[in-house]
């Protein structure tokens, strides 16, 4: 068996778990500076237990893959036979990602298949402290609630893809929108959560954390999977990946549709992901490509006053028209090589995106007449590129290094919202109509040491200067259409505004070795997120929302256990919170979050895995302005979030000469407290998920249940001013409307394995 | 392993201990809360007796019937606290006004129809309302309104609407009018007595709408601002005096030329007189209509 | 591989690192200059034109339109004043300026952005003086007035029929919190730029004394119902003859001159002091809230 490098890194001292068996598709191997170099070795697999270990100084980490002899059924344990043959691994060394505070983790393939998942965004489900809804339609990306934040679409949440950026600078939706439906879960092979800003990595957006996810699939040959289930929903997905190669080379395929469960949910989307890593020179290359288009029909809210008092039921919808469409086309091109002492890399990236919304959050609230229904489109085309150097230098000690990095990229943004009619969808005024340039140019240095035997520190800074260019071509936001020269301004002037600024992000770490596994880290960094474009006036310094992160904790890794206890703390100096009015968020005054996680995977054995967190913060604000009061909790944000997953994979016996091997998983995900305006609290979440799936080899026979307990839940909660009913008097005093959780869910997955 | 896992689960078990605590037990909430608002009517005239008017006549009325739909409080000042507003065609090359940010902006979207004129009312944002139409008859006393709904904040101004066509027990009284009014006025030896009415038409406000928007709230009528802090009760004061401030009678007194005859009750309906005129104004006056609120924690 | 480094390397680099840090937060604010200017747009300064009074046709020219600013200021978020005028200064709006702005006064402030920006207009007092264009017998005459607003002009009808009329206000009126379009961008208040001038021009709209409503967003321009006021007949409308109109007077042909919630326009005469209350603007089509001061 061939086993490479996997491209991406790795946290020091994480899951770096040692190649074992024939039957497992992803190992991980983990050096020291004093490691070899690139080299093709020879491994015998071992039958004993997928464990964590840990180098004493990681900061360079070789990553393996084991692919799989023709006939192993990848993705089940059970061990290997001993007169199995030996495995052909191919090592290629790594950069890791070195472990800068105790809450970074990561989620591996075992965790990541234990629950069902339609989506790559889905995935996000499985990071500590994280919760998501869905509140316009499936094709929409996520509303995010991380860690005390509610980063909405992405404001506040750095996401990364095979090596390119998801967030949107200055979406017109909301600022940092980030969509991961593109993402297949079957070719998610990690995930990793940078919680925080103490990462020089981490840039715009990356506010309450970043999240990156890598791509890869195992099943040697063809795989083929059909779908068909609950509401009229069907799949197809295609997946191949070459016996012998790279778990990084892969091509995978869906198409997945829905009726939805009530009117207005129909959605359907198609995704292509295509990945092939090469070895060049020393390094190896990694040419990445996505194309992805959806499109998707929203219900909208609806008034949970109307639905308790059993006016309208909780799948109605008020009969306007909303939706969206949504595509993504990605290219990366990766470039790396690793050996002891020093890595490097460089990865330009270009993505295209389109996004188009049409939306009515307040009905008739604005326009008595015409309703209040918008389209809004964003169109942006990003080129950049990252690139490093990590070296090592005797400084304090043998085991000092400094590392350097750059970042860049620059989105060319159309952008235009349009008030609709309704139902006619004539146009009626166009409020938004700009063109926007922007540029994030970063450079970052760091310095690691160890002063003293067990002590690792990092010091470093990111220095990021932001640029903008808006040709603002009219608009107005205000009642265009009710007063008779409100609409006047649509589609006059044309003005353009340039601004530029620059942030400085310090960043360190402590990481002090208690015992052995155990690590106590300290950690402090300032992060930022970018303004939005057409909000900066014409040579202003374009300002920041800045935040400064703080955590302390503890994080254990050791045999069949691992796991994270820490308290953070971030301070941020303005916020953003989300109004459905607008559509758009608001400004708000200055926040802070304190918290408390812990997290945790013990995998004691072949066939069962167990990961589970728990996050709890309190997030307040600590300034007043017209709206918000120091002390008040910031809306909308939950205080608790938990998540457990179980996976068990037995070998079930022999039939037909063939393993059937067993797939039984149970995600359980609970919300609490989820603070609404006005002093509401919005309804609790308790959602369990499960799956089970037997495999013949070839074939396999598999049930994923979303909701199993048919649970009664609000996706999401608003409390605002709306009025849906023209023709009676306006509700004006904001009340609560909703989006539905989904029902009980089933689907049946027949899959095919060719190799 | 096994005490690892133990020293785990007691960390998440304090995690949701920690978390399953009430929300806001430390006193803290989310911004405001909501409120109950009862909604009381009274005359702020002493209708069982006569008033002058500006012009010099003696009103005492017999009968007033009002229908009255639904009530909000905002928190924008009354139109007494003018916002200038915009027009165009004045400058040129003048910069094309733009997307707003911020609250202002959000100002801007719950502002309906104030644009392109100056003096306009900002009403802001909503911070309660009563939406139960009714009608009621102020010399007999008024009557009950329903009891409304709000949220914590500083109110400054009211939105008074009437209803059509008219609700509650007393509409048939209203013939299809929104306000209706008998009564006496007099003018040294001239006597006149009069019927006062005005349809959903004629009480249109010059965006259409049958409302007055811009009215006082205050703790006190006549009064604006004042803090929202607690279940509480909002009083509208009525002041139909106010309707017939500028109400001249003498377009319809008695050999007055083009004064309408009386009906077989003696009644001169004031309809399509200046008399009338000036009653239709003083109905859309806002001094007519003041709203205040009392807590009920004080 | 390691690669190592001499020692005074280290040394300097170790300095360049924490220099580097500190300037991240060391480094002076930057500043800019504010002017603030005046104008009356061409309606003040050309007149305006009949096509603006859609229903009576009137065409309306100023020969002068003075006005005296009070209490320019700039102001922080806690309130403090950091900028404005040392006197009020009174302008004659009607005078054209060449091609540039009549102007108040300059200002050296910190490059940010300062939202906080008002103005009043009046009242007159004894430290009254001309600004630019204007003369000691413009300041003679709002302080023989005792006004805060005087505007005189010429309305033509389409007959060629002329009234003239020369009005002055006397209530101070503030206006705070003014917002504006700058470079296409709404702004609260002055968005100072390093290094920058930025232009702050308080403007006066001379159209707002002839519109027909106060509330209404349907309000336009007319003039038919004033030039009916003119009791005596000597082509001189005045403000004690718009006092003697009741609103309720008024043939609803000439304009309804709706007074939207206030209980205290009863007249003419109320009506155009109500609307003199909103001549103040900001930049152009920029916006503040408006309030009379008390006398």
């Amino acid at each position: 068996m061939v086993v490479r490098a996997d491209e991406g890194g790795l946290p020091s001292g994480a899951m770096c778990a040692t190649s074992r068996a024939a039957k497992r598709q992803l190992g991980l191997l983990c050096f020291g500076l004093a490691s070899t170099a690139a080299s093709v070795a020879r491994a015998a697999p071992e039958p004993s237990p997928a464990v964590a270990t840990e180098s004493a100084e990681p900061s360079l980490v070789v990553a393996t893959e084991v692919t799989a002899p023709p006939n192993a059924q990848p993705g089940t344990a059970g061990g290997s036979s001993p007169s199995e043959p030996e495995l052909e691994v191919e090592v290629v060394a790594q950069r890791a990602e070195p472990q800068r505070s105790a809450s970074t983790v990561t989620r591996t393939q075992d965790v990541i298949r234990a629950a069902p998942h339609r989506t790559g965004g889905d995935l996000l489900s499985l990071v500590p402290g994280m919760f998501i809804t869905q509140h316009s339609g499936q094709g929409k990306a996520y509303q995010v609630f991380y860690r005390g934040f509610d980063a909405v679409h992405g404001q506040d949440l750095e996401f990364w893809v095979g090596g390119a950026p998801v967030n949107e600078v200055s979406n017109l939706h909301g600022q940092g929108y980030a969509d991961l439906h593109f993402v297949m879960p079957e070719v998610v092979s990690r995930i990793t959560v940078l919680p925080g800003t103490y990462s020089p990595e981490q840039g715009d957006f990356a506010v309450a954390g970043t999240i990156r996810y890598e791509l890869g699939y195992a099943e040697p040959g063809v795989t083929a999977k059909l779908t068909r289930g609950s509401f009229g929903e069907q799949r197809a997905f295609l997946a191949y990946h070459p016996s012998g190669a790279s778990v990084g080379t892969f091509a995978a395929f869906e198409t997945q549709s829905t009726d939805g469960f009530g009117p207005a949910r129909a959605a359907k989307r198609s995704s292509v992901i295509g990945q092939q890593v090469f070895r060049v020179g020393e390094g190896q290359l990694r040419l990445l490509a996505t194309g992805y288009a959806a499109r998707f029909d929203s219900p909208g809210v609806v008034s949970l006053r109307e639905v308790e008092a059993q006016l309208s039921t909780r799948f109605d919808t008020y009969g306007i028209p909303q939706g969206g469409y949504s595509s993504r086309v990605q290219l990366v091109t990766e470039y790396s090589v690793s050996r002891p002492g020093l890595d490097w890399s460089i990865a330009p990236y270009a993505v295209s995106r389109s996004l188009s919304l049409k939306q009515n959050y307040t009905g008739y609230l604005l326009n008595e007449q015409q309703g209040d229904l918008n389209e809004l489109s964003n169109d942006s085309r990003t080129l950049g590129m990252t690139g490093h150097l990590r070296q090592a230098v005797a400084w304090l000690s043998s085991h000092d290094s400094i590392e350097a990095g750059i970042s860049f990229r620059n989105d060319w943004t159309a952008q235009d919202q349009q008030l609709l009619a309704t139902p006619s969808e004539r146009p009626l005024a166009t409020q938004v109509d700009a063109h926007l340039r922007t540029t994030d140019a970063a450079g970052w240095l760091e310095f690691v040491t160890v002063p003293v035997k067990r002590l690792k520190l990092r010091a470093g800074l990111r220095v990021d200067s932001l640029a903008y260019l808006v040709r603002d071509s009219g608009g107005s936001v205000g009642q265009a259409g009710v007063g008779s020269q409100a609409s006047r301004s649509a589609g006059q002037g044309g003005q353009a505004r340039s601004s530029i600024g620059t942030h400085y992000g310090p960043k360190a770490t402590a990481d002090l070795s208690v015992a052995p596994g155990l690590h106590a880290l300290l950690s402090y960094g300032e992060g930022f997120r970018s303004a939005q474009a057409r909000s900066l006036g014409d040579g202003e310094v374009a300002p920041f929302t800045t935040v400064q992160s703080l955590e302390a904790g503890l994080r254990y890794v050791s045999g069949a256990v691992g796991g994270s206890l820490s308290a953070f703390r971030s301070t941020l100096n303005n916020e953003l919170v989300f109004n459905p009015i607008s559509s758009r968020n608001e400004t708000a005054p200055a926040s802070r979050r304190l918290g408390l996680a812990i997290e945790f995977v013990a995998k004691p054995n072949q066939w069962f895995v167990s990961s589970a967190s728990g996050t709890f913060t309190r997030a307040q604000f600590t300034q007043s302005d017209s709206q918000f009061h120091e002390g008040d909790r910031l809306p909308y944000v939950p205080e608790l979030v938990w998540r457990q997953d179980l996976a068990f994979t037995p070998e079930l016996g022999q039939l037909w000469s063939r393993r059937l091997v067993g797939r039984f998983g149970t995600a359980l995900t609970g919300m609490l407290n989820r603070p609404q305006p006005y002093g509401l609290t919005g309804h609790q979440v308790f959602l369990v998920d499960g799956l089970a799936e037997l495999r013949l080899r070839e074939l396999a026979l598999g049930l994923d249940a979303f909701n199993l307990l048919d649970a009664k839940w609000y996706d999401s909660e608003f409390t605002y001013s709306a009025n849906f009913h023209p023709n009676t008097a306006a509700r004006l005093v904001p009340e609560r409307y909703v989006t539905v959780g989904a029902p009980r869910t089933l689907l049946v997955t027949l899959s095919w394995y060719a190799n | 392993m096994t005490r690892t896992t133990v020293v785990a689960g007691a960390a998440l078990l304090a995690v949701f201990t920690l978390a399953c605590s009430s929300p806001g037990e430390d006193g803290s909430g989310t911004t405001g809360h909501t409120i109950r608002l009862k909604t009381r009517l009274v005359s702020g005239n002493r209708l069982e007796q006569a008033h002058p008017n500006a012009l010099g006549w003696q009103i005492q009325l017999s009968q007033a019937y009002l229908s009255i739909g639904s009530l909000y409080y905002h928190s924008g000042e009354p139109l007494l606290s003018l916002r200038s507003g915009t027009r165009q065609g004045a400058r040129r090359g003048a910069a094309t006004p733009r997307p707003r940010s911020g609250l202002a902006t959000l100002a801007d979207w719950l502002v309906p129809s104030v644009h392109a004129h100056p003096g306009h009312y900002q009403q802001g944002a909503a911070l309660g309302q009563m939406l139960e139409p009714t009608t009621v008859e102020l010399v007999a006393g008024g009557g009950g309104l329903a009891d409304g709904e709000g949220t914590t904040g500083l109110a400054n101004s009211a939105r008074f609407s009437w209803q059509s066509p008219a609700a509650g027990p007393l509409a048939s009284a209203l013939k299809g009018q929104v306000v209706l009014t008998r009564g006496t006025a007099s003018k040294g030896s001239v006597v006149i007595h009069f019927i006062a009415k005005a349809n959903v038409i004629e009480v249109r406000d010059g965006d259409g709408k049958a409302e007055v928007a811009g009215c006082s709230l205050g703790p006190a009528p006549g009064q604006s601002g004042v803090e929202f802090d607690a279940d509480g009760t909002v009083t509208l004061t009525l002041l139909p005096m106010v309707w017939f401030d500028q109400v001249d009678f003498s377009y319809v007194a008695r050999g007055t030329a083009g004064a309408p005859l009386p009906d077989a009750e003696g009644h001169v309906d004031l309809a399509g007189t200046l008399a009338w005129q000036g009653f239709i104004r003083g109905v859309k006056k806002g001094t007519a209509y003041q709203f205040s609120y009392q807590s009920e924690t004080k | 591989m390691t690669v190592r480094l001499p020692k005074w390397c280290l040394f300097e680099a170790k300095l360049a690192f924490v220099a580097m840090l500190l300037s991240s937060g060391c480094s002076e604010p930057a500043h800019g200059r504010v002017t603030f200017t005046t104008w009356g747009e061409d309606f003040i300064e050309q007149g305006i034109p009949r096509e603006e009074f859609p229903q009576d046709h009137y065409s309306v020219k100023y020969s002068k339109f003075l006005v005296v600013y009070h209490a320019v200021t700039i102001s922080d978020d806690d309130g403090a004043v950091v900028a404005g005028l040392e006197h009020p200064l009174v302008f004659d709006l009607t005078r054209k300026s060449l091609g540039r702005r009549l102007t108040l006064g300059s200002f050296e402030l910190e490059a940010k952005n300062w939202r906080q920006v008002s103005y009043q207009l009046g009242p007159i007092s004894k430290d009254a003086r001309p600004g630019e264009l204007a003369t000691d017998d413009d300041v003679r005459l709002l302080q023989s007035e005792q006004a805060s607003l005087h505007v005189e002009g010429l309305a033509t009808a389409p007959s060629g029929k002329s009234k003239h009329f020369s009005w002055s206000f006397s209530p101070a009126t503030l206006f705070s919190g003014c917002h504006a379009p700058q470079n296409g961008q709404e702004v609260e208040g002055v968005l100072v730029t390093s290094g920058g001038d930025q232009e702050v021009e308080l403007t006066m709209h001379g159209d707002h004394l002839f519109y027909d409503d106060l509330q209404s967003s349907g309000a336009v321009m007319r003039f038919a119902a004033l030039a009916a006021a003119d009791s005596n007949g000597d082509d001189e409308v005045t403000l004690e003859e718009l006092d003697r109109v009741p609103l309720y007077t008024l043939d609803p042909t000439l304009g309804s001159y709706g007074t939207g919630a206030l209980g205290s326009v009863n007249t003419l005469g109320d009506f155009e002091r109500t609307l003199a209350e909103t001549t103040g603007h900001y930049r152009g089509e920029g916006s503040c809230n408006s309030r009379p001061l008390a006398p």
